[in-house]
């Protein structure tokens, strides 16, 4: 009843063991003192680790461990961060640039979290209308862009000195160059040369873009911002990483997964193309295109678009398909509005979810978030 | 401990925590969900970074545990 209640007014409500261990039993089936008695042997197990000076990681929820202070601390795990927030998932940090920054990046600038914000803000400033959305879907990025363009316009204080080194390292920037240019120039023209006394026909140019990445976007997507995502998302890995590193000597204990991994096969986003071709029966259980496997609903998707009204949804959802790619709509209620996600793919993982968006053109692969498959 | 449980508890913590719902285990700990507001960062640089709003979970607990024990 708690829960109904929960629901309709959508106020936050505080669970205690008494309610969560009711939910455990309604979840698992088993008997309410079999439930009790796992949860306990769950938090002995949880504090016994702890005090041994070891952390005991709950594999896709996260680690408990105790800290310096003895304090016993938990660290949500990569996936249930971006479920949890998973309103403002997509959202990257966005660099208010000084105007004078338009013109060349700064050389001595080391910050390697910061060095993908360029892009990141000339996303944000986009008119969101260059992918085949509505109006109403802004509503999931709109937080997204707003702050963008106003913080855009202000005007950022920096030392004057800077100002001067600049001036300075324009002319040797410009020297520059020219002397690259020039080099280019003698080398093309020695390969041309070269050809011609040769009669060789000259090696095909490898596509580097798939032919289906063109075809849910009308432009075309640049290779070299798809690399500056790939780089964006890396060192966004990176973060991550190094946030678990900070545990010291933690020995990590695993709990049971939740699929034997003889039944996974992983999915390969390097090789999209090949998986059209495969057919249904044979298809990979994990991956971006192909079709929808039930058995697959227990992991990841990244999610494209975001409705109001489930008619639309269902005929971006309809479109995405047709262009092959595993289409999935699903429903969340979300400050008392329902909306109706549009995703793209079945994913084990949440790394492998991430390594996918690369495989998206633009500006999917940027704009996108990732949640966990729930059918409704 | 039976992995059905574990699952079980994986998922219905990430259920209440979606659901911004506080969730206290005695023994062990509270874990709240709090809201993080963007805001700006600043960097000696002078770089200045807006980052983005975020939901995140806090994790109290009143457990201690000496480590001279």
């Amino acid at each position: 009843m708690w829960l109904n209640l929960n629901q309709i007014s959508n106020i936050p409500m505080k669970i205690d063991k008494q309610k969560l261990v009711e939910l455990l039993v309604e979840k698992t089936s088993m008997e309410e003192e079999e439930v009790r008695s796992q949860l306990d042997q769950l938090i002995e197990r949880i504090i016994d680790a702890a005090k041994r000076g070891k952390a005991l990681e709950i594999r896709e929820f996260g680690l408990f461990y105790f800290d310096e202070e003895g304090e016993l601390k938990f660290d949500p795990s990569d996936e249930l961060s971006t479920e949890i927030s998973f309103k403002y998932a997509g959202m990257k940090p966005v660099e208010l640039k000084p105007e004078r920054d338009t013109s060349f990046p700064e050389p001595e600038e080391d910050d390697d979290d910061l060095e993908d914000f360029d892009f990141l803000s000339d996303i944000a400033s986009d008119d969101s209308n260059v992918y085949p959305g509505t109006e109403e879907e802004k509503g999931v990025f709109a937080d997204q862009e707003k702050p963008a363009e106003k913080k855009k316009s202000t005007t950022l204080k920096s030392p004057k000195f800077q100002a001067k080194k600049r001036s300075g390292s324009i002319i040797w920037v410009f020297a520059a160059i020219v002397a690259v240019a020039a080099l280019v120039l003698a080398y093309l023209y020695f390969i041309g040369s070269l050809a011609t006394t040769t009669q060789q026909p000259s090696p095909a140019v490898t596509q580097v873009e798939p032919d289906e990445l063109t075809s849910m976007n009308e432009g075309e997507s640049q290779p070299s911002a798809s690399e500056s995502n790939e780089e964006q998302q890396q060192s966004a890995e990176t973060a991550n990483q190094s946030q678990e590193s900070e545990i010291p000597e933690a020995e990590i204990e695993i709990e049971s997964s939740v699929e034997p991994p003889e039944e996974i096969i992983p999915s390969d986003p390097a090789e999209p193309a090949r998986e059209t071709e495969v057919s249904n029966e044979n298809q990979p259980l994990y991956g971006l295109r192909g079709s929808v496997m039930e058995e697959a609903n227990s992991g990841y998707s990244i999610v494209l678009h975001s409705f109001t009204e489930e008619e639309n949804a269902r005929s971006t959802s309809e479109s995405l398909t047709q262009q092959g790619y595993r289409s999935i709509v699903s429903s969340r209620t979300v400050a008392d509005r329902t909306m109706w996600r549009v995703s793209v793919g079945q994913f084990e993982t949440l790394q492998d979810a991430q390594q996918a968006t690369r495989n998206l053109p633009e500006p999917y692969n940027t704009q996108n978030f990732i949640h966990r498959i729930q059918i409704n | 401990m039976e992995s059905t449980f574990i699952i079980a508890f994986k998922e219905v913590l990430r259920e209440q925590f979606i659901e911004q719902n506080t969730v206290e285990i005695d023994g062990l700990g509270q874990f709240e969900v709090k809201h993080r507001e963007q805001h700006q960062k600043k960097f000696e640089s002078g770089k200045v970074v807006l980052m983005p709003p975020a939901d995140v979970v806090e994790f109290k607990s009143n457990i201690k545990h000496s480590h001279e024990d």
